[in-house]
């Protein structure tokens, strides 16, 4: 599944970030496979989304979470 | 003199703590060839001589946006002999990802941790000399904003570079020493035999630099970082051909980008990616990932070592504040709420109070100098043009200086505190339509109140065409300026329907400013995406002294600007204005005779260009001329064109019968649309030349503008003298028009890919590789499934 499937509050693992333009931004950024995210919310109008990942709050667009391969987990 | 570089990532308070280490020394430069502001300053200290550059705030060596890619380039070519490196201390894992990549290069370095106040007020605790042993090079712990650890960083500074560069340091002491004790003995500056060591230091300083940048010649070596034996046998092979490690490191990371500074023969080259395809196999985790990855289990074991967490902490202030700001439901009311304030304050009755006080301060400032000026008796012109020409024009511009204070300000609180980064997530979503990002909303907004500082917060886009297209389609949203325009030619002609009239013209700039973008992005700047990957920082209370600082240099970058390009074009005006010929004698005009100055003239002669659009007498064009000084000019050079007693700008009723006698209302709704779309005033073009940098994309947009200007008056004009027969029937065929372009649309984009993403997957042929069949397949299964 996709990081963007995973609804707010809910966590995932990186499992692989496919191409877009930002891959290398998104993995720079810390999102490796087997990094842990939280999805802490959606924007008003309902993209970006807004995740917790080591430690600190990233936002990118939907676009670029669909391309974002994860396993949803349970805390 | 060393040159020591200031990197760290964005909010970590690297501006701070550059204006701590600089003090007042400082000078604001641009980067050669691009509009990005390169600052430089003068480090405090009496030991060494060392220069500070401030580079953009960068998250990776790997960039997205033009000054990233600045700061990056400086790095990889080793320009500087030390690097400070700002540690955010409350977000140390990801903040130490890009200390790691500074590490590789080989530069003595310096890590400021800072935010340690955050730090300790969440109870949490850093060991920074275990952090210091941990990653080979000094760590001093900061706070740049409570101003603690200044004093030890200056100091391990000097240390550093006594360590490193003794020899240099020294010369440069000799130098200081020659050069004091020739003021002493001359009492100013150095003479002979001090010029001879000043050539002699320099050419010895060459010599040193061209050393220092092979790593050659430094006293001390610095201790890079290692890593496993896989990535150490790939980073082996590359440097096999590269010689330079560091650049070895950044080719396995940036493939051919990073090559880009080194000169290698094609051959090698050739055999370089042959070597990367090869390497590519041997490394079970994806190939972009293996560098990262390595770096962030350095990092998670450098964290583990030195941070002690406080588990106890659940919510944090952020937490709590974000819970409103960008709430769900309450989010964009909020954002609307603090958006109008800020509005409301610079443009609204504060504003409006504090403007016309300076304003009566300014022009009895004026007053005494022009009385002060045509008491000395000089040449009548000579008295005209400071009067009219300089103090004038002037007086015109500097007005706008307490309004556009106010608003620096209330935005230069937004931005500190950490909401401006909310309000581009907030807005992102509504602004992609049009192709640009969240972060463009302010600008836009602002462009309600002033053109001028719209353009200039244009800088705070990441993305360099983001910020050319935002910039280009400002000056379309109706500014202050233009509200008497509106407010005399609605008044006089529309009655009752007066409101709705000036109302239209505020969405028809809205309107075109859209367009524009849209048409923009798929023309000029095609295949250019609008990136959104932000990062939320946490809120902070903006401290008076940034807040303060940071208006001041808006408004001293408006006065300078003032005081120069906009000095020159006053000038310019004032000679067509109060120059001209009565009976046939070129002279000096008086006030009321402006019909015969040669801008009368030349509003005469263009005159029958602007006949399409309903300008009837060359008192409309030479007032829309007029207004190239400031918008409200239009109005107040209609009054003195008309002959009409008194301030028709303040009291715009005096000028209703003359516009009632020389308008139509279709003429009129022309002339205000010409107004509202064509070339803005000299500030704003000028703040627009020096944002788009080049005189090729200057060029076009004021072209693009009359061009733009012109159609819509024409096409408002010549509609409005149809019947109401032909109107309906071309409003019909526009909305079949539009209706079919919209059906035609969907129709292509149902048949198009999955997902936008995998459209630049086929063009490199990655699309067929194994892990992305099976992800196509998902993402196509999903959108079936819609």
């Amino acid at each position: 599944m996709t990081l963007k499937e995973i609804l707010p509050g809910q966590s995932c693992v990186v499992k692989q970030v496919y191409s877009n333009n930002l891959r290398k931004r998104i993995i720079d950024m810390g999102l490796i496979t087997g990094t842990k995210i939280h999805v802490k919310k959606t924007a008003p109008l309902g993209d970006p989304i807004e995740i917790i990942v080591r430690g600190y709050s990233l936002t990118l667009r939907k676009a670029e979470a669909r391309t974002i391969m994860v396993d949803r987990i349970e805390e | 003199m060393l040159n020591i570089a200031l990197i760290g990532n964005p909010n970590s308070g690297k501006t701070t703590l550059y204006n701590l280490l600089t003090g007042s020394n400082q000078s604001v430069g641009n980067w050669p060839g691009v509009t990005v502001e390169k600052k430089q300053g003068r480090l405090k200290s009496n030991n060494i001589d060392a220069n500070i550059v401030d580079l953009p705030g960068i998250y990776s060596l790997s960039t997205i946006s033009l000054e990233e890619e600045l700061a990056a380039r400086y790095v990889e070519q080793r320009e500087m002999d030390l690097i400070i490196n700002i540690v955010d201390a409350s977000n140390l894992e990801r903040n130490l990802f890009l200390t790691y990549q500074l590490l590789e290069s080989g530069i003595p370095m310096i890590v400021a941790l800072n935010a340690m106040d955050v730090v300790e007020k969440k109870a949490e605790k850093i060991d920074s000399s275990k952090l210091s042993e941990l990653l080979g090079v000094p760590v001093i712990p900061i706070s740049a904003s409570k101003k603690t650890g200044i004093n030890n960083l200056i100091e391990k500074t000097e240390q550093t570079v006594w360590k490193y560069f003794r020899h240099v340091v020294k010369h440069e002491f000799h130098k200081n020493r020659v050069k004091d004790r020739h003021k002493k003995i001359k009492g100013r500056g150095m003479g002979r035999h001090g010029d001879m060591m000043k050539a002699k230091f320099e050419k010895h300083k060459n010599l040193h630099h061209v050393g220092m940048h092979q790593n050659k010649k430094r006293y001390a070596e610095v201790k890079g970082v290692s890593y496993n034996d896989e990535i150490e046998s790939t980073i082996t092979k590359f440097n096999e051909i590269i010689k330079d490690r560091f650049i070895s490191i950044r080719f396995f990371e940036d493939g051919l980008k990073a090559l880009d500074i080194l000169e290698l023969k094609k051959d090698d080259i050739d055999k370089l990616l042959e070597l990367y395809n090869q390497e590519m196999k041997n490394h079970k985790l994806d190939f972009d990932m293996v560098l990262p990855n390595a770096r962030y289990e350095k990092i998670i074991e450098a964290v583990d070592q030195t941070y002690a967490r406080n588990k106890d902490m659940k919510e944090t202030h952020t937490d709590k504040i974000d819970k409103i700001l960008t709430h769900k439901y309450l989010g964009l009311p909020i954002f609307g709420v603090i958006m109008f304030t800020v509005f409301f304050l610079a443009f609204g009755p504060v504003g409006t109070f504090v403007t016309d006080q300076f304003v009566w301060l300014i022009n009895q400032f004026f007053t005494w100098i022009i009385n002060g000026v045509e008491s000395l008796g000089m040449a009548e012109y000579v008295s005209s043009l400071i009067t009219n020409g300089i103090f004038g024009g002037l007086a015109a511009v500097v007005g706008f200086l307490p309004q556009l204070a106010i608003l620096f300000f209330a935005l230069a609180i937004l931005e500190d505190s950490g909401y401006m980064s909310r309000a581009a997530f907030i807005m992102d979503r509504a602004l992609r339509r049009f192709g640009l990002s969240g972060k463009s909303f302010i600008p836009m907004l602002i462009g309600f109140g002033c053109t001028v500082p719209a353009i200039a917060n244009t800088r705070t886009l990441d993305n360099d065409d983001d910020r050319k297209i935002t910039t280009m389609i400002v000056p379309f949203v109706s500014c202050g300026a233009k509200a008497p325009i509106y407010g005399v030619f609605a008044g006089a002609l529309f009655g009752g329907g007066s409101f709705l009239v000036v109302f239209s013209m505020y969405i028809l700039g809205l309107l075109v400013a859209i367009l524009s973008a849209i048409l923009f992005k798929k023309t000029l700047f095609k295949g250019a995406k609008a990136n959104y990957i932000m990062e939320l920082p946490e809120y902070r209370m903006p401290t008076p002294k940034n807040t303060l600082l940071h208006t001041w240099e808006r408004c001293k970058e408006f006065l300078v600007k003032a005081g120069t390009i906009l000095l020159a074009a006053f000038i310019i005006i004032w000679f067509f204005s109060y120059f001209g010929f009565v009976d046939g004698v070129f002279r000096l005009l008086a006030e009321d005779e402006i019909s015969h100055s040669l801008l009368g003239s030349i509003g005469r002669f263009i005159l029958p260009i602007f006949k399409p659009i309903g300008f009837t007498d060359w008192e409309a064009t030479v007032s829309m001329l007029t207004g190239l000084i400031a918008k409200e000019s239009v109005v107040g050079t209609l009054g003195i064109l008309y002959g009409v007693n008194g301030d028709v700008v303040q009291n715009g009723t005096l000028l209703y019968a003359s516009i009632q006698a020389h308008f139509t209302t279709a003429q009129a709704y022309a002339f205000m649309t010409f107004a509202l779309l064509s070339t803005p005033c000299i500030a704003a073009v000028s703040a627009m030349k020096k944002e788009l940098g080049s005189w090729k994309w200057f060029t076009f947009i004021i072209v693009y503008e009359l061009v733009v200007a012109y159609i819509v008056a024409l096409g408002i004009y010549q509609i409005a003298q149809l019947d109401i027969g032909t109107i309906l029937t071309i409003l019909f065929s526009t909305l079949v028009v539009i209706f079919v372009f919209f059906m035609v649309r969907k129709f292509i984009r149902n048949k198009g890919s999955a997902c936008g993403s995998c459209e630049a997957c086929k063009k490199t042929g990655a699309c067929s590789l194994p892990q992305f069949v099976k992800f196509r397949e998902e993402t196509e299964r999903e959108e079936d499934d819609k």
